[in-house]
């Protein structure tokens, strides 16, 4: 377990320098922040009172200081819109969004990871062309317009998806009680198979819509990494010791691809928890996302900045997880340390 | 490269991949609505006109128009420019200063290349829109800055490249040579090691033209930069996604057909090019 | 009979740029417990008839005409699922360059057991004992420890007797090493080449060594073929075909291999290069790049000539 902690340690870095550069951005930028936090609605004397109350007027060093003693007591200020504290806010709307990727990651690994080993087997098959066609498209249609289109095309021209509003149609149902807050599990836990139902068809076309561009990467990988695992030394050795099809395919080929895949999550995270913005807006999906987009338009300072910050940190750790399968799967990881 | 296997990857490019073709005479095009969008729209993009609002495509208004009546084909065509110029100046800038800074770190190393290797690290752990998303907040609403916000998120992929490919140079014969010959370093930097490394540079800034244009859409489509009533297309998909479920498909269609299409080009031209610089590459 | 026979063998590759004529009527036999080199430059066909026997060629590969017979059994007969169950079984492999030729991420005990489990019909529970003997077998110290670590954590040497220990794991009848101790440090490929020779006679194994090194074939063979061009041109004994060559190219060849008491000086380097094997082929592939070619070398059927019933040559004026 020696490495997790080498990991583990690995991430202080990242983490410090997430914390100066959403300083850096929220401080030292030429923006002023005082101005924003002000609203609109402020004159010249009350956005000095507000400089001199956020402590804007006193030097960077202190004004870090004090920003870092705020962090460490879960202090991101209060929204302007809600009122709220912004962690309040954040935790409170974090669930849905988690819900909403983890099932559009779900959805991608499990296509793509198929697909691209598929396609290796059989370069120039059906699937192989398949999977070249979706890497081509979802690196040139925006997320938030294919999710549009699916709502055009499901919701309406053939009415098999409800109305793109939210997590639950809530005038027909209640939301389960609270677990974990995402509708799905809690629905599960509570036996409520009709909530259930209505959940999931909720969150259907947002997470295919963001999955559809977290399964592209994922495929091109598989696809290349297993190409170059069946044509390497050690695949002519096991087929030479006259080993089944299918464990040289899977037991040998395949695990030797997890390394490569588990490299590129970390871009699929990026892309996902980016994107999650997005598809939230265009699904009225009451998660962090769409509390940012409303932030920003309402120029609700802390709340954004809140935002970016538990994002980054979330991000990070992802990236910890991924770091920590990678040496799980790949011995030589876990010795180069 | 001699003259003849370049003039076979043309070929190659050209010929056995008529994506590439198509790519250019699509890119063409955009340029031109890009340079005279205002002189060839049909109508004036602003214009609003309250008998017309959400007008299905016809022959007067191909594209059909918006619900405040204006004609989505010459927003379309107007908005070009805005969307491709927030996407050239934004790679464009990465593409210098990450050049710059990449090549600094990779030649000089020691300090210079850890200080900014960190910077680019804290940078790469953002999601990156979300680091977008912020900076454009806290900078002020804007163009400009959105540009900014997409060179920023940008920057650490030149810049790592650049490193990288200095790196490399940095201790080949022929700069040895150079440095030999007496030159300082900082023009064996920029007369013997940068000039080598701008053609696959260049590869990467069309590939990631593709990328900026997706990122500047998707910042304006949250409502961030552009104001209305300028034309723009991430705006414009926004504005038009209201209608959606009651069926007016026509207002966000085509200003996200002109995305695809413009993303879709630059991604085919980057892979073209590619092709032609590297070969081996081609798969 | 011998227990691997390859008679009058052609292979052809079906390329993109024209069909490829690797072997041309290759004959060779190996008996039991009998080593045999077969020797020749990159591109000679060396390692396409070790494929063959195997089964391994790819896709484009065509077998012509000709046979392979292993204890009697029709190779190129047999279904790929037979053919399966025969390797690792009956006739193993081992390669070049031993570190990338085993799984970098699988415990190389666990290699071993993998082909135990398919071949050797024992019980689970017994595979990693059967698994750490085999390996004590190709005499590695400490087995047990060794059969935990992962390739990278193994020398080349140490690889490469993994590799034989799974080569011979099942006890096959027929070992084909292919460049064993290439990439390997002087002092360890005498330890790997002793190792397969104790093996072979040991256990009474067919064993066929391909390898460009005349020096280590004679050093280890019982008999040598050499091999140009897809051809085999002569097959001796040992001691005969380096004391009395008689094709210009083992010749070439030999003058080519340094020996101890070799200056620098002496060696040579044999001129041209391999034929083309696309298109029209003169009847001897060496004739271009001989020094002793006459015009009939190009025109009449190239006859063997047998100098004595274990040395054949396929030269129409051999050196005597």
């Amino acid at each position: 377990m020696a490495f997790v902690w080498k990991r583990l340690l690995g991430t202080i870095p990242s983490l410090i320098g997430v914390v100066v550069l959403t300083f850096f951005i929220s401080h030292a930028l030429p923006g002023d922040p005082a101005a924003y936090f002000a609203g609109p609605a402020a004159n010249a004397a009350s956005i000095e009172n507000i400089r001199a109350t956020l402590g804007l007027d006193r030097p960077l060093p202190v004004q870090f200081l004090h920003y870092v003693i705020d962090l460490a007591q879960g202090n991101l200020g209060r929204s302007l819109t809600t009122g709220q504290p912004v962690l309040t806010d954040l935790i409170e709307r974090l669930p849905a969004s988690l819900e909403l990727s983890s099932f559009a990651l779900l959805f991608a690994i499990s296509i793509a990871i198929p697909m691209g080993v598929w396609a290796a087997t059989r370069i120039n098959g059906s699937v192989d062309h398949a999977c070249r066609a979706v890497v081509t498209v979802s690196a040139a249609f925006p997320t938030f317009f294919v999710g549009l289109l699916f709502v055009y095309v499901f919701y309406f021209l053939l009415g098999w998806a409800p109305q793109p509003l939210g997590r639950l149609n809530e005038i027909a149902f209640s939301p389960p009680p609270h677990v974990t807050g995402a509708y799905t599990i809690d629905a599960l836990i509570a036996g409520d198979w009709p909530v259930l139902r209505a959940s999931l068809a909720q969150l259907i076309l947002p997470a295919i819509s963001l999955g559809l561009f977290a399964l592209a990467p994922i495929a091109r990988i598989t696809r290349a990494a297993m190409l170059e695992a069946l044509g390497s030394d050690f695949i002519r050795t096991a087929r030479a010791s006259g080993l089944p099809a299918r464990k040289i395919l899977m037991t040998y080929a395949f695990r030797n691809v997890l390394l490569p895949v588990s490299s590129v999550l970390g871009m699929v995270f990026s892309f996902l928890l980016g994107s999650n913005v997005l598809i939230e807006q265009v699904f009225g999906w009451q998660g962090v996302g769409a509390y940012a987009v409303s932030a920003v338009i309402a120029s609700d300072y802390a709340a954004v900045q809140g935002f970016v910050l538990m994002m980054a940190m979330l991000y990070v750790l992802l990236n910890l997880a991924v770091d920590i399968f990678a040496t799980l799967v790949d011995p030589r990881v876990r010795f180069e340390g | 490269m001699s003259i003849v296997t370049l003039a076979r990857n043309t070929g190659y490019a050209f010929g056995e991949n008529r994506l590439t073709l198509m790519a250019v005479i699509i890119l063409a095009v955009l340029a031109l609505c890009a340079i005279f969008g205002p002189t060839i729209a049909p109508y004036d993009p602003l214009v609003t006109s309250a008998t017309t609002k959400l007008a299905r495509p016809s022959a007067l208004h191909p594209f059909g128009t918006d619900a405040l009546g204006r004609d989505i084909l010459s927003r379309v065509i107007v908005a070009t420019r805005l969307d491709l110029g927030m996407a050239v100046s934004a790679v464009a800038l990465s593409f210098v200063v990450g050049l710059a800074l990449g090549s600094l770190a990779g030649y000089f190393g020691g300090w210079t290349d850890r200080i900014i290797g960190r910077s680019m690290d804290t940078i790469m752990a953002f999601p990156l829109f979300v680091l977008a998303m912020g900076i454009v907040v806290a900078l002020g609403n804007s163009v400009a800055n959105i540009i900014i916000a997409t060179m920023i998120i940008n920057l650490p992929f030149y810049c790592r490249f650049a490193r990288a490919e200095v790196n490399v140079r940095r201790e080949l014969g022929y700069v040895e040579a150079a440095r030999m010959g007496g030159n300082g370093s900082l023009r064996v930097l920029l007369s013997h090691i940068v000039p080598n490394i701008l053609p696959p540079m260049m590869v990467q800034a069309s590939l990631n033209m593709g990328w900026a244009i997706l990122n500047a859409a998707g910042l304006s489509f949250i409502g961030l930069g552009v104001r209305p009533p300028t034309p723009e297309w991430g705006i414009m998909v926004s504005e038009g996604a209201s209608y959606i479920i009651s069926g007016e498909w026509w207002a966000f269609m085509f200003p996200g057909g002109a995305l695809v299409l413009a993303v879709f080009s630059f991604n085919m031209l980057g892979d073209g090019l590619r092709d032609l610089l590297d070969p081996r590459k081609r798969v | 009979m011998a227990q691997l026979d390859i008679d009058n063998l052609s292979v052809e590759f079906r390329t993109r740029h024209g069909v490829v004529r690797a072997l041309d009527s290759v004959s060779l036999s190996v008996s039991r417990g009998e080593i045999v080199g077969v020797v020749g430059e990159s591109g000679s066909g060396k390692s396409v008839t070790a494929y063959t026997v195997m089964g391994l060629n790819d896709e484009a590969a065509q077998i012509t005409k000709g046979n392979i017979t292993m204890g009697g059994i029709d190779l190129l007969a047999a279904r790929p699922e037979a053919m399966r169950e025969l390797r690792g079984r009956e006739m193993a492999m081992i390669f070049q360059s031993p570190r990338t030729a085993l799984n970098p991420i699988r415990k190389v005990g666990k290699q071993i057991e993998d082909v135990l489990q398919e071949h050797a019909g024992l019980p689970s529970r017994d595979l990693r004992k059967a698994a750490i003997a085999a390996l004590a077998r190709v005499r590695i110290p400490d087995p047990e420890r060794r059969a935990e670590a992962y390739p990278f954590e193994l020398s080349g040497g140490m690889c490469q007797r993994v590799m034989i220990a799974m080569a011979l794991a099942c006890t096959p009848s027929v070992l084909i090493a292919d460049e064993p101790t290439t990439g390997l440090d002087v002092t360890t490929q005498a330890v790997i080449m002793d190792l397969i020779r104790d093996m072979s006679r040991s256990t009474r194994m067919s064993t066929l060594l391909i390898t460009h090194d005349l020096g280590l074939a004679g050093e280890y063979c019982d008999r040598i073929a050499v091999m140009h061009a897809g051809h085999i041109v002569e097959i001796a004994s040992t001691e005969a075909l380096l004391e009395r060559p008689a094709h210009p190219y083992t010749r070439q060849l030999l003058a080519a291999t340094p020996v101890p008491e070799s200056r620098l000086d002496d060696l040579n380097s044999i001129p041209g290069h391999l034929p083309d094997l696309r298109g029209a082929l003169p009847p001897c592939r060496f004739s271009g790049r001989c020094e002793r070619r006459q015009p009939i070398c190009d025109e009449a059927a190239l006859p063997w000539t047998e100098l004595s019933p274990a040395h054949v040559v396929r030269c129409r004026f051999p050196l005597s």
